[in-house]
């Protein structure tokens, strides 16, 4: 089909279906009535004069005391400067809200500090639907299942929290390198994105750099902080950035939506506040019981074997092995003090392990990403199945990539001769590591 | 017949020919009132039922808001800055929007509106309607194909293009968004339109 005749065929089945149908009489008297009377009810009276300019008066006045905020300059690299702050402080306190089409709300409300305190409440139409509360390697959670029945649950992680401050960061980051990218590296922003930075002053408080980001959402819709959108859906993400401090102080996001922006999440945050006592403590419905997962409890301080290369320390800290004959490891890997590949706090590539039993049967790693509950991913589990499921080797030699992206990756290291401890009488370890309090 | 009227709706009216119409509307004259219904009433009309297909009460309702508003803020329209006629249809698709959003009506499904066959025959002149109401319910289920497949946006673009003849600089403030992004939301909607006919083909 060619264009003009595939845009011919469009035109033509679009105006075959159009509606048929026309207004009904006398509309045009009616419409003539009332835009008579909007007519006159616009017409302005000497009065209405008066009491217009008495409004503009008072509206210059309080402009010019500085009620209302008013723009003073261009805010350059305002929204950079934020997000560089968001890993610097003590404690942060964000309190978010999101409102959805079908007349939900959302609202989530979180106490974070750098030593690794976390505390998160979710509440969906003011019913508390989840919450987390870490401190130290412990995490407790508690969520509310679309019965209405709790799932709580605990667990030990041996890093505990990451302690970067700001959750959303990384997403903030990676939707203002988007922008940068495509405006400065492509020369041009994109059709549908544009990027705003102006700096505002009010009688209110000091200066602050307002930043407006637009697009319009791609295939497969997006998701940002809170907001959930459509493809199509053109969006507006606002930040409101303390200009003395480059302090984050508010995001808020809208959808537009017959010309007019609509209001869909709202996120504010309180940098460096004291957590309150109260915050620190979690309360659970009475009689409930919670099971604590524990695998790494025990095990995080062992270390059986350790190793290094260039960029990694490798710690072997145990080895179990299931009634199957499946090995099961437990492997930390840790920046060495000048390693050149520093880890994100959320993702890296995986662990990869061979090992040989000392007869010389092999044994297949099972799963590259485990971390069992370790909250950050240089703590792995990971589990190796042996060819011959009968077989009883007295040592393992292990040979692990600590990061290994490509099979060129030659920073490993090589434990040999490990010796194995007896097979428990239980064929998922994982599962039966763990105790249940009652509260 | 009705290819005719929908022909004299489509009809643009050139923007130097509203100058009188615009000065009147400014003086308050009601003559000038009658004058907008009678040359934009069943255009905007059609724009609007496009939403709201079966509420002909709600819909007549948008229309008179349509022109109400136009009427009240006709001291407002700068033709320095945009067409008339892409002003006022503006006017027409926030209200639209508006009764959309109030009452989430579904805007998909055209069926209710379909023309009885006794006022389709009267229209004809003829006994003989089949073929034509056959046709049109044949264009209809490809429209609603094809709403099921574009966003709400696209659609609208398509329509303001294909049907009511508006270039991509018309369209651009009738719906609020950049040229460049009705550009981009046109070709994105001819693409999808295209895949979706040449699927139904097969």
């Amino acid at each position: 089909m060619t264009d003009n005749s595939f845009d011919d065929r469009l035109r033509e089945v679009l105006r075959s279906a159009e509606p048929t149908v026309s207004p009904r009489e006398g509309w045009e008297q009616r419409a003539a009535s009332e835009m008579a009377r909007a007519t006159q009810r616009g017409a302005r009276s000497p009065r209405r004069r008066m009491l217009v300019a008495i409004g503009a008066l008072l509206g210059l006045l309080i402009v010019g005391l500085g009620f209302v905020p008013f723009p003073v300059g261009k805010a350059t690299g305002a929204l950079g400067r934020a997000v560089a702050m968001m890993s610097v402080g003590d404690t942060v306190h964000v309190t978010s809200r999101s409102w959805y089409s079908d007349d939900t709300s959302f609202e989530m409300e979180e106490w974070m500090s750098a030593d690794g305190f976390y505390r998160q409440e979710s509440r969906e139409n003011g019913q508390l639907t989840m919450a987390t509360l870490a401190e130290g390697p412990w995490e407790l959670h508690y969520s509310v299942d679309e019965l209405g029945t709790p799932r709580p649950w605990g667990s030990y992680s041996p890093t505990g929290l990451h302690p970067q401050l700001m959750p959303y960061g990384s997403e903030l980051e990676r939707r203002f390198a988007e922008v940068r990218y495509r405006t400065e590296w492509r020369g041009a922003p994109e059709p549908e994105l544009a990027v705003t930075e102006q700096r505002v002053v009010s009688a209110w408080g000091g200066p602050i750099d307002v930043v407006d980001i637009e697009w319009t959402v791609g295939t497969g819709g997006a998701y940002f902080m809170l907001g959930s959108y459509s493809e199509g859906d053109c969006v507006r993400v606002r930040a409101h950035v303390d200009a003395d401090t480059d302090r984050l102080l508010r995001v808020e996001q809208f959808r537009e939506d017959a010309g007019a922006w609509e209001r869909t999440c709202e996120v504010s945050y309180e940098w460096d506040v004291e957590i309150p006592e109260s915050v620190r403590h979690l309360e659970l419905p009475a009689g409930i019981s919670v099971t604590w997962y524990t695998w790494w409890e025990k095990r995080a301080e062992q270390i059986i074997a350790q190793a290094e290369t260039r960029d990694w320390v490798v710690t072997l800290h145990a080895i179990d092995i299931q009634r199957n004959g499946d090995v099961v490891l437990s492997v930390s890997r840790v920046e060495t003090p000048d390693s050149e590949m520093p880890l994100a706090y959320n993702s890296a590539p995986p662990l990869v392990v061979e090992g040989i039993g000392s007869p010389g049967e092999l044994y297949a790693q099972q799963n590259y990403y485990g971390c069992y509950n370790a909250r950050r991913s240089g703590y792995w589990t990971t589990t190796l199945k042996p060819e011959d499921p009968g077989a009883l080797p007295r040592s393992l030699t292990l040979t692990i990539w600590p990061y290994r992206e490509s099979p060129s990756e030659e920073q490993f290291v090589v434990f040999p001769n490990v010796p194995l401890p007896p097979r428990q009488d239980v064929n998922d370890l994982y599962a039966a590591e763990k105790r249940v309090v009652q509260y | 017949m009705v290819e005719a009227d929908a022909a004299a709706a489509r009809t643009h009216w050139p923007e130097d020919d509203l100058q009188p119409l615009i000065v009147a509307l400014r003086a308050g004259d009601p003559a000038a009132h009658a004058e907008l219904c009678q040359r934009f009433g069943r255009r905007v009309h059609r724009f609007v039922c496009r939403g709201l297909w079966h509420d002909e009460q709600l819909a007549e309702d948008v229309v008179v808001q349509t022109f109400v508003d136009v009427a009240g803020n006709i001291h407002r329209f700068d033709p320095q800055k945009s067409q008339f006629t892409t002003w006022l249809l503006g006017i027409a698709r926030r209200h639209l929007h508006l009764e959309l959003r109030r009452a989430r009506r579904p805007g998909a499904v055209p069926s209710a509106a379909q023309m009885p066959l006794e006022a389709l025959r009267e229209r004809q002149g003829t006994e003989d309607v089949s073929g034509v109401v056959a046709a049109r319910m044949d264009a209809q289920h490809q429209v609603a194909a094809l709403r099921a497949h574009l966003t709400e946006m696209e659609m609208e673009v398509l329509v303001l293009h294909y049907v009511e003849e508006l270039s991509v600089k018309e369209i651009a403030p009738v719906v609020r968004r950049s040229e460049r992004a009705i550009n981009s939301l046109l070709h994105r909607a001819r693409r999808k339109a295209r895949e979706r006919l040449v699927s139904d083909d097969r």
